[in-house]
């Protein structure tokens, strides 16, 4: 269902999403998705490739379904409660890209990572 | 009567043993160092079996060597000499005495961290001690003679500053006891103003005595604690931010580290990398207080610097407890609540060395600069490992391997340990815990009347040489 990058970036996700994935019914609902989704952070970008399950993958890919654009600081922030996900939005500190284009495939990403930093 | 007939006199049968497993077992460590079985086992239970078996050895010139566990990761256990006895103290583990007032313990040589932390929260929760990312399981006492260092050694320095006296079998077999408890039963609290005899036991590995009784410092229990992570990018800035963060005075205890060990405790399999535009280094460091504001604002004061230092480059990120805890994984809690089993990420092989060296704060970041190229040209995992120690009077400042033990890779960790030793040396650093081999090296750059002191003292106290010969690499200069 999820690989273990062996990346810091990539393995902060595993992280978050093993933990998900522990409920039965979000693992068959991330089972059917299908994007491909760049987390562009200030360190380096990773992909994560949704389908039949999630690869999460050091680097960029070419024209991904969404990117999301933010500092590993802003990771940290929210993971700590010290910024929510919408303050984030409204400061530019997490932009998205492809959220016009493909408006479901953002929506579902940022509900599952906002679910996955419990915040 | 020959020396295994004598013990088992002073110990009875059952604590003696020369059977091809045990001398095996005893016959190595975790290390490179070169391998070599002792003749014979014995286990003493009190002090006055310690002194008849030294008693015994100078009769029949039988080399002795003291063990607890074997886990110095330095050889330190390994018989250097044919027909060494290993004197295993194990079965001596008590806890003698806590004294509340002086805060300090008395303990036994086979007293375990993970035993006194266990004792002191039963019976004396305001109190502890501090504690190594060794196993739990290795000795209080020959930690703190090895002059290593441990969970409050950012605050107060290297583990042999903790002792406030001991007692001692010499290697002639008398019983010494230095310190303030030299004048009393329960007057262990402190080794001055005396002549300060504890240095002709610690840092000697064994070759002045054996070590029945320790005295060690208690600190008390602040109520509150707080951990933050930072990571951070290049030499330069991370050395900056550690000393300068040191120098606050704000910290109980600082370990910066490669990435690659922060990924390896998150969970990341062997052989873990660093890869481009991850940052280099990860700092856990700890403060605590008499209250939740003296906390937070040791915090602000790290916060401060880091934030200084994110106007040149803002990826360097300071990470509260919770957020890392939610970010890497529940894994970092072991590492905060030594002793703990949190050293098992270094047991991925077989094999596990490193040269540990103190060093002048002023060569510390060339010297993890320099160390870093060499273990990279060697292709082993990058994992440099680093405390701020006393206050940031001087660094510490070491290269792990955990490795295979192919031939082929003992060969090429023998020869990247030489030259990180060879390094570190030429920036003054002195290597702690020193094998043989790494001792000769220190040699040669030591005053040779600091050697020939060393060689006077350590040949009054054992006129016989029986007493861990040929550590330090003492006799070769003869
Ligand atoms: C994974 C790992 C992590 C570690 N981390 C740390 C760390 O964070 N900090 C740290 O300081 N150390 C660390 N160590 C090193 C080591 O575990 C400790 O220093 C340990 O406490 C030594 O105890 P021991 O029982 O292994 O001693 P031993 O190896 O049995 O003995 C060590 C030396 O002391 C001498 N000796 C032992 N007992 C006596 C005695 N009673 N009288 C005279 N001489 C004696 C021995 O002859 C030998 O030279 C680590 C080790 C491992 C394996």
């Amino acid at each position: 269902m999820l690989n273990e990058p062996k990346d810091l970036v990539g393995n902060v996700l595993y992280i978050l999403l093993a933990r998900q994935f522990e409920d039965d019914r979000l693992l068959s609902e991330v089972k059917d998705w299908r994007m491909t989704v760049v987390l562009d952070t200030d360190y380096y970008p990773v992909t994560l490739t949704f389908a039949d399950g999630i690869t999460i993958e050091r680097g960029a890919v070419p024209n991904p379904t969404i990117i999301l654009g933010t500092t590993f600081d802003t990771i940290v922030s929210i993971a700590a409660e010290e910024m929510s996900p919408v303050r984030g939005l409204i400061n530019r500190k997490l932009r998205i890209r492809g959220l016009l284009k493909h408006p479901r495939a953002a929506f579902r990403f940022y509900r599952l990572i906002v679910r996955a930093m419990g915040v | 009567m020959e020396i295994k007939q004598r013990l088992m006199k002073i110990v009875g049968p059952e604590r003696v043993a020369d059977g091809a497993a045990e001398k095996h077992v005893y016959s190595y460590d975790m290390t490179e160092n070169p391998s070599l079985p002792p003749s014979l086992v014995v286990m003493p239970q009190t002090l006055e079996e310690v002194q008849q078996i030294v008693q015994a050895a100078n009769t029949t010139k039988t080399p002795l060597i003291p063990f607890v566990t074997g886990q110095s990761v330095g050889g330190l256990t390994i018989p250097a000499v044919e027909g060494a006895v290993i004197v295993d103290l194990k079965r001596m583990n008590r806890i003698i005495e806590v004294d509340e007032e002086a805060m300090y313990v008395l303990v036994e040589p086979g007293v375990t961290f993970g035993h006194l932390k266990k004792y002191l929260d039963d019976h004396h929760p305001t109190l502890r001690y501090t504690y190594p990312l060794a196993p739990p399981y290795t000795s209080v006492l020959a930690n703190a003679l090895l002059e290593g260092l441990c969970d409050l050694s950012t605050r107060h320095g290297a583990m042999a500053d903790f002792i406030n006296g001991l007692e001692a079998v010499l290697p002639t077999g008398e019983v010494v006891r230095v310190g303030t408890g030299a004048s009393g039963e329960g007057n262990w609290f402190s080794r001055y103003p005396l002549p300060d005899l504890v240095g002709l036991f610690a840092g000697w590995q064994g070759m002045t005595g054996i070590v029945t009784k320790m005295a060690l410092q208690l600190w008390p229990k602040m109520p509150f604690n707080r951990h933050v992570g930072l990571l951070c990018f290049g030499e330069e800035p991370t050395i900056r931010m550690l000393t300068r963060i040191a120098r606050t005075q704000v910290l109980d205890d600082s370990v910066c580290v490669s990435t690659p060990l922060v990924k390896m405790v998150s969970g990341v399999a062997a052989p873990v990398e660093l890869y481009d535009g991850e940052p280099d280094y990860g700092m856990l460091l700890t403060v605590s207080g008499n209250t939740e504001t003296e906390v937070s604002e040791k915090i602000n004061v790290i916060r401060r610097i880091v934030n200084e230092e994110r106007e040149t480059d803002s990826r360097h990120v300071l990470i509260s407890w919770e957020g890392l805890m939610k970010l890497m994984g529940d894994q970092w809690g072991p590492f905060v609540d030594l002793p703990s089993e949190m050293y098992k990420v270094l047991a991925e092989h077989d094999g596990l060395t490193w040269v540990g060296t103190y060093i002048h704060p002023k060569y510390w970041k060339t010297v993890l600069e320099e160390g870093r190229a060499i273990v990279e040209k060697y292709g082993f995992e990058l994992i440099a490992n680093l405390k701020a120690m006393k206050g940031m009077h001087f660094g510490e400042f070491k290269f792990i391997f955990r490795f295979p033990k192919d031939d082929d890779t003992v060969k090429r960790v023998r020869e990247c340990n030489a030259e990180l030793l060879d390094l570190a040396l030429s920036y003054g650093a002195i290597p702690y815990k020193t094998p043989v081999w790494a001792a000769k090296k220190l040699q040669e750059r030591l005053d040779p009347n600091f050697v020939m002191l060393m060689r006077r003292v350590q040949r009054a106290l054992d006129p016989n040489g029986i007493m861990n010969p040929g550590r330090w690499g003492l006799d070769e200069r003869d």
